[in-house]
Formats: C-alpha cells, sequence, structure tokens
C-alpha cells in the first residue's frame, strides 16, 4: 500500500518535472539527454503525449529543426556567379548550361580569376574560425616544436641564437599552421560531401 | 567581394537559418534595383541575404546536400540572369524561392523518372533491403528525427507547403504565391501534410489509436 503511494508520487513528481519542462523541449532548447527523458515520459504518459501531439505543439516542433547550411554556400555562389558575364544580367534567358558564346571566351579567364580569388578568400576566413584554430593550433604547436628542437635547439642551447634563428623558428610555427590548416580543409570538405543534407545539432 | 563582406558571411554561417528574419522591404528594394541594373555587388549583398533561407527550403526538397548546393546556386545564377524580369510585385524571397523550388522539383521529377526506367531495365539487380525494420528504427532515433523523417517521407506536393509554411514560418498568403497555388489549394494540401506527420509522430510515441 505504501509502496504504490511512493510510486504514484514519484510518478506525479515526474509529470510535474516533464510539464515545466515541455516548452524547451518543443522549441529544440533542451539538452539531448533532457529531450530523451521528456520522450521516455510521453510515451507512458497519456497527457504529456497528448500535449506533444496538439497541432500548436506540432508546429513548434517543426520550427525547431534547424538547418545549418554549408560552410561555404555563398562562397559557392559567388564564385558560380563570377563565371558569369557581367552584363549578362536579366539578358538570358536559356539554360545555365548553355555554350559560351565566342565573344564571352576571352573573358572566361578574367572571371575564372575572380572565382578562385573568392574561393581562396573563402578559405583563409575559414581557417582563421574558432573552429578550425581549435583543430589546428595543437597540430601547429606540436610540429613547429619538434622542428625547432631539430634545427634550431643547438643554436638555443649554445647560447648563439641571432634575429635569424628567431626567424627560423617562427617560419617552422608558420608552415607548420598552414599545412595542418590545409589538412583541415580538405579533411572538412571530404566530410563534408559524406554528409546527409542540412541535419544540424539539435 | 570586400574582406568585411566575407566576416559577415563567416559570421551568419555560425548560427542555423533564423527563417523569420527577413531584410528590411527598403534596402531590398534599393538592392534590386541596382542589380537589375547590372550592379552585381547589390546582387551579391541580396545573395547573403537569402541564401540561407533558400538553401533551408531546398534542402528538405532535394535527395542529397550536394543536389541542394547546386539548386541554390542554379537558382541564384537564373535570378540573375532574369532580373529585369523581376518587377517588385512580389518580394524577393517569394520569387527567389519559386524559382528554387520549381528547380528542386524538376531534379526530383527527372530523378524520379531516371530510378523506374533503371528498375524496368534491370528489375533483378534490385538491391536487397537491409535497412532496419520500421519497429527497430523507431526505437533508435529521438522525436525530431522522426519528425524530419515524415517530413521527408510526404510526397513533394504536400511537403513544400509544410516546409514553407510550418518550418520557415512564411504567411499563408506567400507561401502560396511561391508554390502558385490558390490559398484554397494550399491549404488543403497543408492539412494533409500535418495530419500526416502527426500520426507519425503518434507512432512515434507508440500512440497508435
Amino acid at each position: 500500500m505504501l509502496g504504490r503511494r511512493l510510486h504514484i508520487r514519484a510518478a506525479d513528481r515526474e509529470h510535474r518535472r516533464v510539464q515545466a519542462q515541455l516548452s524547451d523541449f518543443l522549441d529544440g532548447a533542451l539538452a539531448p539527454g533532457q529531450g530523451a527523458q521528456v520522450e521516455a515520459h510521453a510515451r507512458i504518459c497519456e497527457r504529456c503525449r497528448g500535449a506533444v501531439l496538439s497541432p500548436p505543439s506540432t508546429t513548434r516542433l517543426l520550427r525547431s529543426l534547424h538547418t545549418y547550411p554549408p560552410p561555404d554556400l555563398i562562397a559557392g555562389i559567388l564564385a558560380r556567379l563570377a563565371t558569369q558575364d557581367p552584363n549578362q544580367a536579366g539578358e538570358q534567358q536559356g539554360d545555365i548550361e548553355a555554350p559560351v558564346a565566342a565573344d564571352d571566351r576571352e573573358k572566361l579567364p578574367q572571371t575564372r580569376h575572380r572565382a578562385t580569388v573568392v574561393r581562396a578568400r573563402a578559405a583563409v576566413v575559414d581557417c582563421l574560425r574558432p573552429r578550425y584554430l581549435r583543430r589546428t593550433l595543437p597540430t601547429t604547436l606540436i610540429v613547429g616544436l619538434v622542428l625547432t628542437a631539430i634545427y634550431q635547439l643547438g643554436d638555443l642551447v649554445a647560447g648563439r641564437a641571432g634575429a635569424g634563428t628567431y626567424l627560423m623558428c617562427a617560419c617552422n610555427f608558420a608552415i607548420a599552421f598552414v599545412l595542418a590548416s590545409l589538412a583541415t580543409l580538405v579533411a572538412t570538405s571530404a566530410a563534408r560531401g559524406r554528409q546527409p543534407p542540412d541535419r544540424g545539432p539539435n | 567581394m570586400k574582406l568585411s563582406a566575407a566576416r559577415n558571411a563567416a559570421g551568419a554561417r555560425r548560427q542555423p537559418h533564423d527563417p523569420t528574419a527577413r531584410p528590411r522591404p527598403l534596402d531590398e528594394r534599393v538592392l534590386v534595383d541596382r542589380a537589375r541594373h547590372g550592379d552585381r555587388d547589390a546582387f551579391e549583398k541580396l545573395v547573403r541575404l537569402h541564401a540561407a533561407g533558400l538553401h533551408a527550403v531546398v534542402s528538405r526538397l532535394c535527395a542529397t546536400a550536394e543536389e541542394a548546393e547546386e539548386v541554390t546556386q542554379e537558382t541564384f545564377l537564373r535570378a540573375w540572369r532574369g532580373i529585369a524580369r523581376f518587377q517588385g510585385d512580389c518580394q524577393m524571397f517569394t520569387w527567389l524561392y519559386r524559382i528554387g523550388v520549381n528547380e528542386a522539383s524538376r531534379r526530383g521529377a527527372r530523378r524520379g523518372a531516371q530510378q523506374t526506367s533503371s528498375l524496368d531495365e534491370h528489375p533483378e539487380q534490385a538491391p536487397a533491403d537491409w535497412r532496419p525494420t520500421p519497429d527497430l528504427r523507431v526505437e533508435q532515433k529521438d522525436l525530431r528525427a522522426a519528425l524530419e523523417e515524415a517530413v521527408r517521407g510526404l510526397h513533394p506536393d504536400y511537403r513544400a507547403p509544410l516546409i514553407l509554411r510550418d518550418i520557415e514560418g512564411l504567411s499563408t498568403a506567400d507561401a502560396a504565391r511561391i508554390l502558385e497555388l490558390g490559398e484554397g489549394a494550399f491549404k488543403s494540401r497543408l492539412h494533409r501534410a500535418r495530419l500526416t506527420v502527426r500520426e507519425a509522430l503518434a507512432a512515434h510515441l507508440g500512440d497508435r489509436a
């Protein structure tokens, strides 16, 4: 009898806790573990299940399906736009893959150069983002220290280090950073190619 | 493209697309007007304003991430080529989304036709289905994954209204205009899509009544 009463009281406490979290759950603002708890409760509690399945709640759930555009989406669009003749705006209504007119061919190297510049600039901006730096800086530090230990440690320990030695030390770290950034860019690009569309972390 | 603009674009990428954030109409009208006169910088600003929103819509209408990116790029190319035809009788995003939705539908139809013909030609080569049974799948995913799958499972005619109205938060009038539907027909499709999605959610939560 007492056990049953305790069980009912615990269930009631759980129900009140889930009710308090329901709004955040519908907005996708709960941590995954908490969200799973709300879901598990909704499976056994008819009232909470009804609340999740009500039309306004379903709409809120749908609204919370975030989409994260790919990092180089805008750079990709601008790169393709750069291959278009500036005078083309509003003039051509045919297919995008239409062959390039003879008069336009000599302008192509110029526009391709612009597309390359746009992509390169986007890559540099990406490399300086904290998400990339978190991956590249540890590698830079380790590789830079190893190179310095191999090539400049003797001079530094013997007290023969001059401005040139310090410059070489800086170059060790700079080269390591460039290589680590390139590797990260390539790895990220390859990983994005394997991902399913648009589903971001909730 | 100026470096500050690139920095803005990088900043925008860090956030999920906010469907309710729309540019101020006056700024946009000025940009559209300049773009119609061949100002590529103005058009690039329009790209930055609308790329994330357009991608959010087409990514749910396309089969893969690559296709969604291609459709987004192609939409802006078509828009650049046809900007002189844009008379300003609707908002820029309505016009862009219409081009994007049409392009995604065209590709979907082409893909469907190709799949049908290849299966007809080689019926014995259809691969065995090693995916988990529906019951097991339900156990493995959370509610939002189930919701996403339910949306993707809708027929495109019903999926597009749900994406535009309920996920992207557009008004009924705007969404109906994008799909070139009357409001009555739009609401009817939206209603059916919502019912289907709610049924999928109910099944996921174990309420099969």
